[in-house]
């Protein structure tokens, strides 16, 4: 079977006047067909520049991507033309980022933006054009989709904008779709009600989900596979029952072990000590090595990914044979 | 036991005139009961639009009440004179949610920590350098001869909160409202920043007024909880009581919405009623 998304050895690196980031240091992912695979860690970690790599809309400037293939259906993007590029984007693979009202023009109407990629990737016009796009709103469960059309996003609340943005990422039934963040600033009520249009209309399409998130929660209650990132390195790799059952790499025990929970009295919480490390300057080998309790004389050397078990891999000293 | 902390019926409408448009006045606020024992957290917690922050504003006294009554250790802390609102002043702090925000980028550490004191007791901030050095370690930045002419850009996410964690307490308050004061964090900061203000309250008999939008930040830290829900208190009671046995149906929403990072409990819950799109809370003026 060939991978929806199969990331190998991606290294990306951003200049800065301080010097230069490896901020994606040899990065492996695969996200299969129908599968919804989650990219977890917390701030600066090196999640959401995989995406930007992934979908080349990171600054040409200062970021640069230096090694390693990103297959899409079995087709490598690195070397691809930004022409080329735009013909990928919104039609084989898409994003919806945090912030809505960001990525909507606030001139337009939402009809018009949503039948825009439509027009461009699948040449629609006319009733043909309208048609796919009311039916679209009704994929994302809008009740009233002729009404919504031609509103502006400033007419919506956020939870409705966030729902135009998938409707617009889904408008060419994509292969796969990248999602950053998309329910961090909504109210709780809301990102629930986001994430269950989601789930459901990615299950009509068939179309894969690389969610990008720091809330554990939400990887528990949407994806099948988690991997773990750390100071731009994956530190686990795992099925969702596997990591929140058993988390093998000591990064990942602290970060499970720090996630609150409102569903039952407070156990008590582990803090893990120390903060990420500078990726100007990185500590030689395991970059959790200053923070881990196992920390080994080993970990000076980079650890390779070390299968635990059938679908489990922990990159960390601590699992060598 | 008294409380420490009286509301009593507290409001706040705000009055938006537009120009063409009719007078509109939004109900923040409307008539809020609670009180807060002296040592005791209790947190306010409600979506954006609840009222939450407001309520918490005006206990400050950062926003103007409408109506209503806050009784501090006793006493009104409206209308008071100067220096009766300065001295009660001193026993209230507040943490804010953005620690960015909230310290400014130009001033050391060392005179961020000190001014406080020098606004209430004289004298240039630079005099209270040792005072500053001490709340340092309190907080968990050791040595503080090490962060104290440091200023705030050098530190990150997580260290600037500390330092506005020892900002407010400079003081020595009794009482802290903490306004979001971890939602910016990442979760291993957050678990950090909380498990140093459950020390510092149970070193110096601290009381919290914790406003929070997280279920499960509230269930860590506070002893009682207020759902509010467009500008009123829906239900209050002691954390196990409300989480485990909801009697408002806006708190079985919020607690059947908010994730629960366990992968069975998760794919267990019902799919959430799109219908039940809370409202804001505003109305016209007749």
């Amino acid at each position: 079977m060939t991978a929806a998304l199969d990331i190998r050895g991606l290294r990306t690196e951003i200049r800065t006047r301080a010097g230069t980031m490896q901020v994606i240091d040899d990065v492996s992912l695969r996200v299969d067909p129908g599968e919804a695979v989650a990219l977890v860690g917390e701030s600066g970690c090196g999640k959401s520049m995989t995406a930007l790599s992934v979908m080349r809309l990171a600054d040409p400037r200062t970021v640069r991507i230096t090694g390693g293939q990103v297959l899409l259906d079995g087709k490598d993007l690195v070397p691809l033309s930004d022409d080329e590029m735009r013909d990928v984007r919104g039609r084989a693979i898409s994003m919806v980022f945090q912030d809505p009202m960001t990525f909507l023009n606030p001139v337009l109407n939402i009809g018009t933006q949503i039948g825009n990629p439509l027009r461009r990737h699948l040449g629609l016009r006319g009733a043909a054009l309208e048609r796919r796009v009311l039916e679209l709103l009704e994929l994302v469960r809008i009740t009233d989709p002729r009404q919504v059309a031609r509103s502006f996003p400033h007419e919506l609340s956020g939870g409705m904008r966030q729902r135009v943005l998938i409707a617009i990422a889904l408008t060419c039934s994509p292969k796969l779709l990248i999602a950053d963040e998309p329910t961090t600033a909504l109210d709780v009520t809301i990102q629930a009600q986001v994430l269950d249009v989601l789930k459901t209309s990615l299950r009509e399409l068939g179309t894969s989900l690389l969610l990008i998130t720091h809330n554990m929660g939400i990887v528990a209650g949407m994806c099948d596979r988690v991997y773990v990132m750390y100071a731009g390195r994956i530190a686990e790799e795992a099925t969702v029952d596997d990591v929140f059952a058993a988390p093998k790499h000591p990064y990942t025990q602290g970060l499970l072990g720090s996630v609150l929970r409102h569903d039952r009295p407070p156990a008590s919480f582990t803090v893990m000590g120390g903060s990420v490390p500078n990726l100007i300057d990185p500590p030689a080998g395991c970059r959790f090595r200053p923070r881990c309790p196992h920390a080994m004389d080993i970990c000076h050397t980079d650890p390779p990914l070390i299968p635990v078990g059938d679908n489990q891999g922990a990159a960390c000293w601590l699992y060598r044979q | 036991m008294t409380a420490l902390l009286d509301v009593r019926v507290l409001a706040k409408t705000y009055v938006a005139h537009g120009l063409f448009t009719a007078r509109r006045s939004i109900k923040a606020v409307q008539g809020v009961d609670f009180t807060i024992a002296r040592g005791e957290t209790l947190a306010l917690v409600g979506e954006s639009g609840s009222g939450k922050s407001t309520t918490g504003r005006m206990i400050m006294n950062l926003v103007e009440r409408s109506s209503g009554e806050v009784l501090f250790d006793g006493e009104t802390i409206f209308d008071r004179s100067r220096a009766e609102a300065q001295a009660l002043r001193r026993r209230m702090g507040i943490i804010f949610q953005d620690p960015y925000a909230s310290l400014n980028p130009r001033k050391s550490v060392g005179h961020l920590l000190g001014q406080p004191l020098s606004i209430h007791r004289g004298g240039s901030p630079k005099r209270y350098r040792a005072e500053a050095i001490a709340m340092l370690e309190l907080v968990g930045l050791s040595p503080g001869e090490r962060f104290v002419d440091r200023h705030p850009h050098e530190f990150s996410g997580g260290q600037r909160q500390r330092i506005a964690i020892a900002r407010a307490l400079m003081l020595q308050p009794e009482f802290i409202v903490a306004d979001e004061a971890v939602s910016a964090l990442d979760v291993s900061v957050q678990a950090q920043i909380l498990e140093l203000l459950t020390r510092l309250q149970r070193e110096l008999g601290l009381t919290f007024l914790f406003i929070t939008h997280d279920l499960a930040v509230v269930r860590a830290i506070a002893q009682r909880v207020a759902v509010m829900y467009r500008g009123a208190i829906v239900e209050m009671g002691r954390i196990d009581d409300v989480f485990d046995n909801p009697q408002h149906d806006y708190t079985r929403a919020l607690l059947a919405a908010s994730p629960i990072p366990d992968p069975s409990l998760a794919r267990r819950r019902a799919s959430p009623d799109i219908a039940a799109v809370p409202a804001t809370p505003i109305q016209k003026v007749t």
